[in-house]
Parts: C-alpha cells; sequence; structure tokens
C-alpha cells in the first residue's frame, strides 16, 4: 500500500516537473527583434508591425465602444485581452527605452526612428493608447473620445510611410 | 603511516589538485574574456576618404581644416578663449529608404551626436553642431547636399587630433568606433 502510493508521488513529481519544464512558446508578432535595434528602422521593417499595431487598436476601440457606449459587459475581457497584447507588440517595438532615449535631446530617437512619420506614428500610438487604457480602468467618454481622435491621427500617419 | 591516514593525506591532496584546476580553469576565463572585451573596444583606424559602412548609410570624412577668421555669421563658428574652431568635412551616401528631409535630420543629428575629436593627450571634445557646406561657405547651393561639416571647439595647443565615430548598432565583427587620423 505505501509503496504503490510512493510510486503515484514519484509519478503525479514526475508529471508536475515536466510540465514545468515544457518550453512554452512565446508569442510570435509582427514587432519581434525591433526592441534590440539602435540604428535606422526602415519602412519595409516596420510596416507590418504598424500594421498589427494598428488592427490590435482597431481591436480595442471596438470593445470599449461596447463596453461603455453600448453598456456591453463583453466588451470588458474583450477589451482586456486586446489591451494586453498592444502592450506587448509596444514592448516588443521598444517604446519604453524610446521614451528614455528622447530624455537627453532628441538625438537618439532620429537615430533609431530616422522617418518622422514613423516616429509621430509613435507618439499617436503610445497616446491612443494610454486614453484607451483609462477608459478601460475608468469607463468613461472623454478618454475614449480623444483616445479615438489619437488613433485617427495614428492612422494618418501610417498612411505616409507604410 | 596507517592506512586511515595515507586515505586521508591522499584525499587532501585530490582535493587541492583539484580546487588548483577549477581556479585556474577560471584565471584563464576570466583573462580571455578581458582580453577579448580590450580587443573589441579598440576603436578601428580608417583613413581620410575612406568609406565607413553603418548598414543603412556610409561615411566619408574628406577632409579638415581651422575655421579661418573671416566666416558667416554663425555663432557656433566662434570659438571662446582659449580654444580654436575646427570645421571636419564629411561625405556621406545611403539612406534611401528616407525622405530627404529626414536624411539630413538624421545625418545632422548622428554627427552631432555620435562623433568627437580626441587629441594626443586624450582629451575628448563633442560636436558643437552640423551644418551644409553651403552654409558654412555661405555659397547657397540650393536644397539639401550630401556633404556636411561638423564644428569642434578644441584646446588651443591641441595636436595629433583623430575623429572618432561611434557604431550605435555594431554588428558582429564589425567596429564599434572608427578612429580617422586628422593628419
Amino acid at each position: 500500500m505505501w509503496r504503490a502510493n510512493r510510486r503515484y508521488g514519484y509519478l503525479v513529481a514526475g508529471a508536475l516537473l515536466a510540465l514545468a519544464c515544457y518550453p512554452t512558446t512565446p508569442v510570435q508578432t509582427a514587432c519581434d527583434g525591433l526592441a534590440d535595434r539602435e540604428l535606422g528602422i526602415t519602412r519595409e521593417e516596420y510596416s507590418p508591425c504598424a500594421a498589427e499595431l494598428l488592427h490590435t487598436l482597431d481591436t480595442l476601440q471596438r470593445a470599449l465602444e461596447r463596453m461603455i457606449v453600448r453598456g456591453d459587459s463583453t466588451g470588458q475581457s474583450d477589451a482586456r485581452a486586446a489591451y494586453q497584447h498592444l502592450r506587448l507588440l509596444m514592448q516588443r517595438v521598444g517604446f519604453q527605452a524610446d521614451i528614455r532615449r528622447e530624455m537627453p535631446g532628441p538625438g537618439r530617437l532620429i537615430e533609431r526612428w530616422p522617418d518622422a512619420a514613423m516616429r509621430q506614428f509613435n507618439a499617436e500610438i503610445g497616446t491612443a493608447a494610454a486614453q484607451y487604457m483609462s477608459a478601460l480602468n475608468y469607463p468613461n467618454v472623454g478618454n475614449l473620445q480623444e483616445g479615438s481622435r489619437r488613433h485617427e491621427l495614428a492612422r494618418q500617419a501610417y498612411s505616409r510611410f507604410r | 603511516m596507517s592506512w586511515r591516514d595515507r586515505r586521508t593525506r591522499a584525499f587532501a591532496s585530490r582535493r587541492f589538485a583539484v580546487t588548483a584546476w577549477l581556479i585556474g580553469c577560471s584565471l584563464s576565463v576570466l583573462l580571455s574574456a578581458c582580453a577579448r572585451g580590450s580587443r573589441a573596444d579598440l576603436p578601428t583606424p580608417f583613413a581620410l576618404q575612406d568609406r565607413i559602412s553603418f548598414g543603412i548609410f556610409d561615411l566619408q570624412v574628406m577632409r579638415w581644416e581651422e575655421v579661418p577668421q573671416s566666416h558667416p555669421p554663425v555663432s557656433s563658428l566662434n570659438a571662446p578663449e582659449g580654444e580654436r574652431a575646427v570645421a571636419v568635412f564629411v561625405h556621406w551616401r545611403g539612406l534611401a529608404d528616407y525622405r530627404p528631409e529626414d536624411r539630413q535630420v538624421f545625418v545632422e543629428s548622428f554627427l552631432r551626436g555620435r562623433t568627437r575629436v580626441v587629441d594626443s593627450e586624450g582629451y575628448a571634445y563633442d560636436a558643437i553642431t552640423a551644418m551644409t557646406k553651403d552654409i558654412y561657405t555661405f555659397l547657397p547651393g540650393g536644397g539639401p547636399t550630401q556633404e556636411l561639416v561638423v564644428i569642434y571647439h578644441i584646446w588651443i595647443e591641441s595636436e595629433g587630433l583623430a575623429l572618432m565615430i561611434e557604431h550605435p548598432d555594431p554588428q558582429e565583427g564589425g567596429f564599434r568606433v572608427a578612429a580617422v587620423p586628422l593628419d
């Protein structure tokens, strides 16, 4: 009896260990690898990532509209999922490091993003994401509208470099 | 000597040998890493007019001169007392992916931020400004040019100058800092 229990224990421990060691595949995005770049990201390199950022922002906007304007309760979970993905994309692009690069002067930011339209696109994406995040955490129409305005400006900037 | 003493002594000497081997390995790994690091940090020499590639664009340091007494009315061309203004002429190519106005802003920003002049005593001087050649010569040619002039203010007695250009995104086996002697 005791020996059987011990064998069962080993099996469970082995299964847990195997589960813990199982390599989890990280989510692949069109923005992967951009955070490591320090010099001259080109339109060709950035266009697919920018399209994914805009698409995720579109999904987030629709979910927030459902949640705030129509009072649909499913909107919130969809909005949270879209916002999580947006954050992941922004992380893969290196938005946080860009803010640090801008601190001593705009020079380092220009080295990474020589295209002015790309720099504007990134700035609008960052602001739209912040507005949408506020609308998600404190549901209100004001942040949603400002987010939508910045989102539209990002779309316009995208059309200049895609 | 008893059997137990012999065994203890053998164990101790083996332990000493293993420890010495481990320390030796660690030291050699450490030393080779340091040597590699210092080699990688050494500037790579380039001559005047050599093409220096940064992937998306190339630079060529064409020549340099002391800013003459009579120069255009640009304040950065006036060095403060005890210093002299030096102009380095740089030609660039590439950046085809970007708009002409973006290219110009990029190269000027790069030259201001990533270049410095060092003298034989090891003093380093950051760039004061970068401008197109037509502004420097005060002979407007119209539109952006591929030749830029970078201005440095260096100590009046400095000699043995070299231009250092930092590569922000060095590739495997590529240079991290390019050094161009200004002879």
